[in-house]
């Protein structure tokens, strides 16, 4: 158990949501039949619930001792999160162009990475499947994208801008660059890896070049394909916060820089946080969206 | 005529590029295979069986040497000539149903309509017992499952020959066994041109009318040919305790292990 | 290994065409032991189609008479009270042209197992070597159905061997790696060696045939392989077995029985114009697979 030594009132609730919840399963079982299902609720317990629990525990902890090292420059969790809860009561609300609520700003991010990774999408799939199709194709643009991959985003930037001329597009911009990268090569690598069975199927049954790439390429590669779009739309949300803070406009990234220059570090924690939880559940949707796709014989 | 050379396999080579040279796997094969025949390819690994079934399949073709099938050269891969793989690569993320109608689409779409293409469908799962597992995709049913869908998807296609590819070597013995009885009895009703790659002594005595039996590669060519001429309906049973059935399981495995060596002297 | 064994070819004889090439006429014989045999024979001739002899000319390639009691053979009852058992007439062509028919007399019994097989190509029909007709003995049944289930290729078993060779081919212990696809059973029914040799046909066909037989009986008790000479030399002892010496080669050509004047003069004739001969107990029988000689056998009985 996780021994409440701190005071502070966020750590003692959450130590004694964690005492209650093993308490509960402790006690000494009163007969066989219930004592077998809550063997199974602690057996739950101490597999699935605790371990998360006590990590966030550990971070809240390291937290405080940051906060208290600091003299207070970094917020304890118990002063940001009582800004969270002011912040998230009023998530919509508009007072102007640059102070606009929380919901809005996530908003304009999300915005901005569904466009670009929108545009990715449409130029870098189908360029896959050619790369990936015809070997003289792969050969001609292999170079090229092996040169152009490592090339950080952000060093996009200041390209987007000029050509461009505006934050918001320059930032679209960065964003189509980052995303498709993965969306070209693992297409391209899903249209190679087809299995050649599949292939002597639509030889031996003399197939139409149509109903080869929609019955067996297309849901063939798709997989690979998802696999392409989780790591563009996760590099795209990391890379629209760092594009926002450099350029300005409205957005996560935006706000996070506005409230540094405020010295708002309560508001700045709450952001990573904010940031991060969006993040997960992006990535979360996209693997439930692979699963639905992936097909016994393809996942292996 | 025609009838007894249906498939004719005349002079063929077959041979690759590699980055050590030309890699010769087959030589000279001649073989004709009579119409409704069951013909068992064997040898060991690495002698050209399945290429020669390719070159059958019109998947390949050959450096030298022609093949015909019902007196048209076989110029490329066609229904006439259904397959059945090893891996019985079905379409995962189409149902039975539709990986069959897939085929039975191709082969009779121009000239039958819809009801009458799904009936086709339905009677090759049918012919395979397999009517329960219609709308189930291949990764819910079990692997002997999946290779009958497999044989009926290819009967489906009314083809002339029906070539297979060792099909039954990724399952267990009794599954095995049970999809060599059910081909067998589908063969008889059929009627069917058969040339099957096999590794199994017993599978290819049990099945066949003639056993082709192929020498080592590389430039690996046809060693012997065994006529199988045990009576028909086979059953399995009664078969395993016939003299000749032992008499010709034993004459395949001497030449399949009485192979190595090559001493003789000349007199 | 006794000198006396009993050997599996026990009496051979020839026979050439008659000056009007309507009959063929009696041109020598070896038959050892069997001594009626030896007393009809000379006075016999047979018309075409007629007999053992008549029937491999009517074929134009070599007969196997698995059971002397056949209709077409005159000399039945002497043959089997010699102990012979079968019999088999192989016809020499040259060209269309008849040279000879030479006919060898076997003997198995079950102390002694033999077996004699004929097989048989015909290049337009299929690309198989399979079997024409055999005499098995008692070598049981597996063997024999075996042999009739089984088609060869060119240059696979003994007879495919024989085959793409064009020569005779000894495979002197059959076993795992000898070669010998049917090694397995026959090892079981007691053979253990056998001798092939191609035969002339008129009509275009492979003839390959085969004597096995088993240790404790030598199919003859001596073999010779002579090839032609080079740069007018005498003929050449390629290869052969003998019953007490074993192998044979070019070294050992000197205690060959035709090592005489006579008998080198002999095989000098036979090499040149295909023409059969008997010494002694000695056989000489041309190799002319393609219509000219390559080779001559020499069979000590």
């Amino acid at each position: 158990m996780v021994s409440a030594v701190f005071h502070s009132p966020l750590e003692q609730a959450r130590a004694d949501v964690a005492a209650s919840r093993s308490t509960t399963a402790a006690p000494i079982p009163t007969s066989p039949r219930s004592g077998s299902m809550l063997r199974g609720v602690l057996n739950y317990t101490v597999l699935k619930v605790l371990p998360p629990l006590a990590g966030l525990a550990l971070l809240v902890l390291l937290w405080q001792i940051t906060s208290i090292k600091t003299a207070g420059s970094i917020p304890t969790p118990a002063e940001t999160w009582v800004q969270a809860l002011q912040i998230f009561s009023d998530p919509f609300y508009r007072n102007g162009p640059n102070d606009q609520g929380i919901g809005w700003n996530v908003l304009a991010s999300l915005q901005r990475v569904a466009v670009g990774f929108g545009l990715a999408a449409l130029v870098g799939i189908p360029a896959g499947f050619a790369i990936g199709r015809f070997a003289f194709l792969g050969r001609m643009f292999n170079p090229l994208i092996s040169l152009l991959r490592p090339v950080s985003p952000l060093a996009w930037l200041p390209i987007g801008l000029l050509v461009f001329k505006g934050a918001n597009p320059a930032a679209i911009w960065t964003i189509f660059i980052c995303s498709i990268w993965p969306m070209v090569i693992n297409t391209a690598v899903g249209v190679q890896r087809v299995p050649s069975d599949y292939m002597n199927v639509a030889k031996v049954l003399n197939l139409s070049e149509w109903k080869i790439l929609t019955k067996i390429l297309f849901p063939a590669v798709l997989p690979y394909m998802l696999t392409g779009v989780r790591l563009a739309v996760s590099t795209a949300w990391l890379v629209i916060v760092a594009a926002e803070m450099l350029t300005g406009g409205v957005g996560v990234g935006f706000w996070v820089w506005d409230e540094w220059n405020n010295l708002n570090v309560k508001n700045i924690v709450i952001a990573i946080f904010v940031i991060g939880i969006v993040g997960l559940v992006l990535e979360f949707a996209l693997i439930k969206l692979a699963t639905a796709f992936t097909f016994e014989e393809v996942k292996s | 005529m025609n009838d007894s050379k249906f498939i004719q396999i005349q002079g063929v080579e077959q041979a690759f590029k590699t980055p050590k040279g030309r890699f010769v796997a087959l030589q000279g094969i001649d073989l004709t295979v009579a119409k409704g025949e069951f013909v068992a390819l064997i040898g060991h690994s690495g002698c050209g069986k399945s290429t020669l079934l390719n070159l059958i399949a019109g998947l390949t073709r050959p450096t030298q040497g022609t093949l015909l099938c019902a007196n048209r050269e076989i110029a490329g891969p066609g229904p006439d000539r259904a397959m059945v793989f090893q891996n019985h690569s079905l379409l995962p993320w189409l149902t039975c149903f539709e990986n069959i109608y897939l085929g039975v689409e191709r082969v009779f779409g121009r000239t039958e309509k819809k009801p009458q293409l799904q009936q086709r469908t339905d009677d090759a799962l049918a012919l395979v017992g397999l009517t329960h597992a219609t709308h189930k995709r291949p990764g819910e049913i079990s692997g002997g499952m999946k290779q009958r869908v497999g044989i009926a998807r290819a009967l489906a296609m009314e083809p002339k020959v029906l070539l297979m590819d060792e099909p039954f070597g990724a399952l267990d013995a009794l599954t095995r066994a049970k999809l060599q009885d059910e081909l067998l009895a589908i063969v008889q009703k059929t009627q069917s041109t058969v040339v099957m790659v096999t590794h199994d002594v017993d599978e290819a005595v049990l099945l066949s009318d003639k056993i082709v039996m192929m020498t080592n590669g590389p430039a690996a060519t046809i060693g012997e040919v065994l006529s199988v001429k045990l009576p028909c309906p086979r059953n399995r049973v009664e078969l395993a305790e016939d003299r000749h059935y032992v008499m010709y399981r034993k004459a395949v495995i001497d030449f399949l292990y009485t192979r190595q060596g090559h001493v003789e002297k000349a007199a | 290994m006794m000198a006396a064994a009993r050997t599996f070819i026990r009496a051979a004889e020839y026979w050439v065409p008659s000056s009007d090439g309507s009959l063929l006429e009696f041109g020598g014989g070896s038959f050892g032991d069997a001594s009626r045999l030896a007393a009809i024979t000379p006075q016999l001739c047979f018309g075409r189609g007629e007999g053992l002899p008549g029937q491999a000319w009517e074929n134009g390639y070599p007969v196997v008479l698995p059971q002397l009691d056949h209709s077409n053979f005159r000399r039945a009852d002497a043959a089997r009270a010699a102990g012979l058992t079968c019999g088999v007439a192989i016809p020499l062509w040259q060209g269309t042209q008849l040279r000879a028919v030479v006919v060898l007399f076997c003997g198995d019994d079950e102390q002694h197992a033999g077996a004699i097989e004929l097989w048989r190509n015909v290049p337009e029909v299929s690309p198989d070597m399979g079997l024409v007709d055999g005499y098995y003995g008692t070598t049981g049944d597996t063997f024999e159905f075996i042999s009739r289930n089984t088609q060869f290729r060119r240059g696979t078993g003994l007879p495919g061997l024989t085959w793409e060779r064009q020569a005779p081919v000894f495979l002197d212990n059959l076993g795992k790696g000898s070669g010998f696809l049917r090694a397995d059973s026959a090892v079981r029914v007691g053979i253990n060696r056998a001798y092939a040799f191609p035969c002339s046909t008129n009509d275009g066909s492979v003839c390959v045939m085969a004597f096995l037989s088993a240790l404790a009986t030598p199919i003859a008790r001596r073999i010779e392989t002579w090839q032609p000479a080079t740069h007018n030399k005498s003929p050449v002892l390629v290869s052969g077995f003998c019953d007490t010496t074993g192998v044979l080669g070019p070294a050992q050509a000197a205690a060959s029985p035709l090592a005489t004047p006579q008998g080198q003069a002999l095989l000098s004739r036979a090499l040149a114009d295909g023409a059969p001969a008997i010494t002694g107990s000695v056989l000489l029988l041309p190799i002319c697979p393609a219509g000219h000689t390559t080779a001559v056998v020499a069979l000590q009985l």
